[in-house]
C-alpha cells in the first residue's frame, strides 16, 4: 500500500494536512447500519394507549338464547337508540378495540454495544466517500474534497455570520440553502404537535471543543452540531441512509483515531474497542484479477471463438443438416427408413397386368383365312 | 474503495434514482454524469471513477469529465469542463465529444452513449423547418377565388 492518504485542512490561513483516520477506511455495512438505526430510532418514542375504560362504560348483558338475536352483550333499558345495541366486543359499534394498546408496551429496543459501534463506524466510513454523500442528496458538487476538514479557528466562532462566511468560503453553503428551500408544512396532525414543518438535513458539524461553535451554527437550517466523542448514528445516517455530509474541525478530525481506535490500536475513549477487521484487505475484484500474483498463474487466453449471435435460427425438424448435427443417429434412422420404404415399394408394387391371352376359338376366328 | 462496492451502496436506493419506470422494465437515474439516464453501474455518474457528462447550457453544450489523475476524495477539483461553442456544427461536435469521452475521460465504452446524447441535444436546439401553408383543396375555397 502506498503512503497513508492525507486530508487537507481548509478555511485557515496556514495550509496543513492530517493523516486519514483509520475509522474512515473501515468496512461499510449497509445492512448493519439499517438494522441498528431501525432499533435505535425506537428509543425516543413516547408511550401511547387507548383509554382503559374505552368501550366498557356500559352495563350491557347478554339476552341469552331464545330471542333470535346474537348472544353478544346488549345495552339494557329503553327510550334511547342505544338500548338493545350490542356492546363490548371488538366487532361491535361502540365496543372496545381488539387487544387495547397499553402504555406498558415494550417501547425500547436493546442493541448490543458492539453493533451500535459497528454501525457508527460504518456510517463514518461512508461519510468519507464523495459518491455516497452525493447520493444522499447533499449539495457538495463545489466543495474541494470529502472528508471536509476546517481549521480549529471555527471552534471559537460565536456569531452565525462567521459560520455562514466559513460555509460560503468552503462552497458548502449550497447544502444549507437546499434545506432552507425544502421547508414545507407537514401533512397531518403533526402540525399541532410541535412538528409543524419538515425539511431536509444539512451538514453535520463535528467539533472537539465547544468554544462557541454550537451557538454559531445552531441557527442555520438543517445544520447539526455534535462533539466528536458523542457521534450518534441518528445524525450520521438519518433514516438509515448512509452518507451524511460531515464538516470536521481540525481538532475533532485528529481525535478520531483516539475515539475509535485503529485496526491495531485500542480506543482510549471506548474500553477495549478496536475497529472491525475487514473480511478481505482488497475488495477491488478487478484489481485482484489483474494483479501479478493471479495473472502469473493463469493460463494464457486461448483463441477467441467467434460466435455469430444474430443469425437466423434453423429448425432441426425441417433442416436436415442441423438435425444431423444435433442427433448423429438420426442419419442412420433416416437411411434405414428410406431403405425400408424402398423394400416395401418393391414388394407391394403392382405387377403389370398380363393381358389375358385370347381364346383359341377367338383367334382362330380372327385370323381366319 | 472499489467502484463495485460503491455501486452496491447506491444500487438499492439513492436520491437520484427514479423507480417509476419499473413497470416498463427500466429504472432511471438523473444524476449528472449519467449519459443514458439509466440506473446501472456502467452508466452511473456516482459509482464510477471515470465519468463523462454532456448537458446543455446557455453558452452551448458542456462536456464535464472527471480527471483521471484526480484522487478519490477530490470533488470540485476533479472535474474538467469543455464547452462546445454554440456555432459548432454536429460533425465537429460529434468528433470533439468522442475524443473527450475516449481519450480524456478514458471511457471508450461510453462513446456511443455520449454521441447519442450530444446529437440529441443539438437536434433539440435546431429550429423546426417552416413550410408554406398548403393550398386548400376544398371546392368552397376554389369557388371563392
Amino acid at each position: 500500500m502506498a503512503s497513508r492518504p492525507t486530508v487537507n485542512v481548509h478555511g485557515g490561513s496556514s495550509s496543513s494536512s492530517l493523516p486519514l483516520p483509520a475509522v474512515l477506511t473501515a468496512q461499510i455495512r449497509l445492512d448493519v447500519v439499517q438494522q441498528v438505526h431501525k432499533s435505535i430510532a425506537k428509543n425516543k418514542r413516547q408511550a401511547y394507549a387507548v383509554s382503559e375504560k374505552a368501550g366498557h362504560q356500559t352495563s350491557a348483558e347478554s339476552w341469552g338464547t331464545g330471542r333470535a338475536v346474537a348472544r353478544i352483550p346488549r345495552v339494557g333499558g329503553s327510550g334511547t337508540h342505544r338500548a338493545g345495541q350490542a356492546a363490548f366486543g371488538n366487532m361491535c359499534r361502540g365496543g372496545r378495540m381488539f387487544a387495547p394498546t397499553k402504555t406498558w408496551r415494550k417501547w425500547h429496543v436493546k442493541v448490543n454495544q458492539n453493533q451500535r459501534r459497528f454501525a457508527v463506524v460504518s456510517a463514518l466510513a461512508a461519510s468519507a466517500l464523495p459518491s455516497v454523500v452525493l447520493a444522499r442528496g447533499h449539495r457538495i458538487e463545489q466543495i474541494e474534497e470529502v472528508p471536509l476538514v476546517v481549521g480549529d479557528a471555527a471552534e471559537s466562532f460565536t456569531k452565525t455570520k462567521q459560520a455562514v462566511e466559513l460555509l460560503k468560503g468552503l462552497n458548502a453553503y449550497a447544502d444549507v440553502v437546499k434545506v432552507s428551500n425544502s421547508r414545507k408544512l407537514r401533512a397531518g396532525k403533526g402540525k399541532m404537535r410541535n412538528r409543524r414543518h419538515r425539511q431536509r438535513r444539512g451538514p453535520l458539524v463535528v467539533y472537539n471543543e465547544d468554544k462557541g461553535i454550537s451557538k454559531a451554527f445552531r441557527n442555520l437550517p438543517g445544520v447539526e452540531i455534535v462533539n466528536v466523542r458523542r457521534l450518534n448514528l441518528l445524525q450520521l445516517a438519518p433514516g438509515g441512509h448512509l452518507g451524511r455530509f460531515v464538516i470536521w474541525t481540525e481538532g475533532a478530525f485528529a481525535l478520531l483515531d483516539e475515539v475509535f481506535g485503529t485496526f491495531d490500536k485500542v480506543s482510549t475513549f471506548k474500553k477495549d474497542y478496536i475497529l472491525p477487521a475487514p473480511k478481505i484487505s482488497n475488495p477491488d475484484v478487478t484489481r485482484l484479477i489483474n494483479s501479478d500474483e493471479i495473472q502469473s498463474v493463469v493460463r494464457p487466453a486461448g483463441q477467441k471463438v467467434q460466435k455469430r449471435p444474430w443469425t437466423q435460427k434453423k429448425n432441426p425438424l425441417v433442416n436436415k443438416a442441423v438435425l444431423f448435427r444435433l442427433n448423429p443417429y438420426a442419419k442412420t434412422i433416416r437411411r434405414h427408413e428410406l431403405l425400408k420404404q424402398e423394400r416395401l415399394k418393391k414388394k407391394n408394387a403392382k405387377k403389370p397386368k398380363q393381358p389375358a391371352a385370347a381364346g383359341e376359338a377367338f383367334l382362330g376366328t380372327l385370323f381366319a383365312p | 474503495m472499489s467502484t463495485d462496492l460503491q455501486w452496491l451502496l447506491l444500487r438499492k436506493n439513492n436520491s437520484f434514482v427514479v423507480k417509476r419506470g419499473v413497470e416498463v422494465g427500466k429504472t432511471f437515474s438523473k444524476e449528472p454524469g449519467n449519459l443514458r439516464n439509466l440506473h446501472s453501474h456502467k452508466f452511473s455518474g456516482l459509482a464510477n471513477h471515470k465519468t463523462v457528462d454532456v448537458r446543455e447550457s446557455p453558452n452551448g453544450v458542456v462536456i464535464t469529465s472527471r480527471k483521471q489523475k484526480a484522487g478519490p476524495s477530490a470533488v470540485a477539483k476533479a472535474t474538467s469542463k469543455d464547452v462546445l461553442r454554440s456555432r459548432t456544427g454536429p460533425r465537429r461536435a460529434a468528433g470533439v465529444v468522442a475524443a473527450i469521452t475516449v481519450k480524456k475521460a478514458g471511457r471508450p465504452d461510453l462513446r456511443t452513449a455520449a454521441l447519442a446524447r450530444v446529437s440529441a441535444l443539438l437536434a433539440a436546439q435546431k429550429e423546426p423547418k417552416t413550410y408554406p401553408p398548403k393550398p386548400s383543396r376544398s371546392k368552397k375555397a376554389k369557388n371563392a377565388r
